[in-house]
């Protein structure tokens, strides 16, 4: 048995979420789990090698070649980043020759898109979106949530021929480990193969959504973030008055950017901004994972919902019980009293 | 021009004693099914594909009877023809299997799978497609851009706010993100008249011999659901609304 870590591409370095899995996995029994190896596609780690150490035993770096080099049109680094049907190929090739593997995965949109289909070809389970991962002899008992987060289902997992799980991010604990203090992680460096080339996809560019005058969300210290409780953007206005009586700024989950009620650049969530202010303030947000995936680091979470059962009340600090169309011109005219008072 | 659109039936606000652990699979028992959002949007996507390309459309489901009610919805908003394969299941790999056989024969250009499903909240059915197909595969498709004969560009999230853009060659699928048409409205008038249209049955899902087929990927059980743990849930604030509200003020301001 072989375990891996799949090290998402990132511009800061490391992800969170490939510490956070290594923790969990690195106190598993080696002879269960057999090496811990992390892989990498590019040249994106070199340098940072250290921040991975104590948190697998092995790094695979995957050479990728530029341009003429491959047999293939031009190949750019960052767009091999983002190329799942190649990174897709380089996984099944290296956890495929020794036997067995366990493949972990942060559940982000790599990490949904590369986990099934390496599952796939390599005929072994696969478990998305993990909360609860426990893994005992030749097999492994995780918790997952379906239903928008409002139920888990807990399921056995036979793992003898290995499996394929994704973890959702911050449900596991990164443990603090000083760098100098442990051995470091070894480098493998895999030479590029033709093989791997893309064939049926062709990424052709990459864009970023501007802010286009909007506010930086990432750079808030309170953000009143609205979400389909919201019910009409007649009442977007007073969730503005809000954010500005606190000194925040006004984000959102996606379904309001779906239906046009703020800009892309509000978004908050896995595929919107990752956002850590002091205080998040999810209004009439029901808590999706993939909403929750970008509120993870936020250092207090406080949710105002009609619905007890809504999934943000288990992750929020404080919770509120009301419709939040008659809770916040309430709270505005606290705040009208208080600076009066 | 072909396009397949896979819907999927979701039961409506399950409570934890509708949903069972049956013959290791989840089911949805005492409950209706309506379309799963993010196949909404499939439709949408696919509807605009005929309008502008003049594209056979068809959709497909895989449910029980009572997931008709899907495939009556996407008549009544102009799908040309749509087919049920029986059977009931929660497991995505399941799922896949019962289109594969379906999607072979119609030969589809494009096959349109929403993102992900409400209730079991993965993704994989339309990565496992795109692997048994062996075809080009977009997920989290936000624009359809052009199709040509042989391709079709897309524009796809990778997260982080950030797109991609990507030609894939023709087969391909497309797991289509929410929000990439809006959402029209069908009458409740063209909704009963759709129901009247009877729906093509593909027959019945082969559980056993999928089961056979991808036995390595079936290697895992479910075997209870249940609410998630109290512990790490809110601290509720109590009290009428102007108490809460003086609560919650007082909790900001100490934090900042």
């Amino acid at each position: 048995m072989e375990s891996f870590i799949y090290v998402e591409p990132s511009e800061e370095g490391v992800e969170p979420i490939t510490k956070q899995i290594g923790s969990k996995i690195r106190r598993i029994a080696a002879e269960l789990r057999g090496p811990l190896k992390g892989i990498c596609i590019g040249t994106q780690l070199e340098g940072k090698e250290t921040e991975l150490n104590g948190f697998m035993d092995e790094l695979i770096m995957v050479e990728v070649p530029s341009g003429a080099e491959t047999n293939t049109e031009i190949i750019s680094k960052i767009l091999v980043d983002v190329d799942t049907e190649i990174i897709s190929k380089i996984l099944v090739d290296v956890a495929g020759q020794n036997g067995a593997s366990m493949l972990f995965f942060g559940a982000t949109y790599q990490g949904m898109e590369l986990a099934p289909a390496v599952g796939w070809r390599l005929g072994i389970p696969v478990i998305t979106n993990c909360a609860a991962f426990e893994w005992d002899g030749s097999q492994a008992n995780v918790q997952r949530p379906i239903q928008g987060g409002q139920l888990l289902v807990s399921l056995g997992v036979s793992v003898e021929r290995g499996a394929v799980i994704t973890v959702m991010k911050g449900a596991w604990q990164e443990d603090e480990i000083s760098p100098d203090e442990v051995n470091p992680v070894s480098i493998t460096r895999l030479p590029w193969k033709d093989s791997w080339a893309a064939e049926k996809t062709e990424v052709i560019g990459i864009s970023e959504a501007g802010l286009e005058g909007e506010e930086d969300i990432t750079k808030a210290e309170i953000l009143v973030s609205v979400g389909r409780g919201l019910g009409d953007p007649e009442n977007l206005p007073i969730m503005k008055e809000l954010a500005e009586k606190l000194g925040g700024m006004l984000s959102c989950s996606r379904p309001v950017v779906d239906l046009g009620w703020l800009p892309a650049g509000r978004q908050v969530g896995i595929s919107g901004r990752t956002v850590a202010p002091v205080i998040y303030l999810a209004m009439g947000i029901s808590g999706q994972s993939n909403h929750l995936a970008g509120i993870n680091p936020s250092g207090m979470i406080i949710a105002v919902n009609i619905d007890p059962r809504a999934p943000i009340f288990n992750v929020a600090d404080y919770g509120i019980e009301e419709n939040i169309l008659e809770f916040i011109p309430e709270l505005l005219e606290v705040i009208k009293q208080k600076r009066t008072s | 021009m072909r396009v397949a659109v896979c819907c999927k039936g979701v039961p409506i606000e399950p409570t934890l004693e509708s949903v069972q652990v049956v013959d290791g699979d989840i089911r949805f028992k005492d409950t209706d099914l309506y379309i799963n959002e993010w196949d909404a949007y499939s439709l949408e996507a696919a509807l605009s594909l005929k309008s502008s390309y003049g594209a056979e459309t068809i959709a497909l489901t895989l449910g029980p009877l009572r997931a008709q009610e899907v495939l009556h919805i996407a008549l009544a908003k102009g799908i040309d023809q749509v087919l049920r394969i029986d059977g009931e299941t929660s497991r995505p790999e399941l799922i896949a299997s019962g289109l594969i056989p379906v999607l072979e024969e119609i030969k589809p250009d494009l096959t349109l799978v929403g993102v992900q499903s409400e209730d079991w909240m993965g993704g994989e059915v339309g990565i496992y497609l795109a692997q048994a197909l062996n075809v080009g595969l977009a997920f989290a498709v936000v624009e359809i851009c052009e199709v040509k004969d042989t391709n079709v560009r897309v524009k796809r999230e990778i997260g982080g706010g950030k797109k991609a853009e990507l030609v894939l060659q023709l087969p391909a699928i497309l797991c289509v993100q929410s929000g990439i048409q809006p959402l029209r409205y069908v009458s409740m008038m063209k909704r009963q008249k759709a129901r009247n249209i009877p729906i093509k049955s593909w027959g019945k899902l082969d559980t056993e011999g999928a089961r056979q087929m991808i036995s390595g990927m079936m290697a895992y059980e479910p075997s209870e659901v249940s609410p998630p743990s109290e512990e790490g849930h809110a601290e509720m604030i109590m009290g009428d609304r102007s108490e809460k509200a003086e609560k919650l003020l007082e909790i900001i301001s100490k934090a900042i």
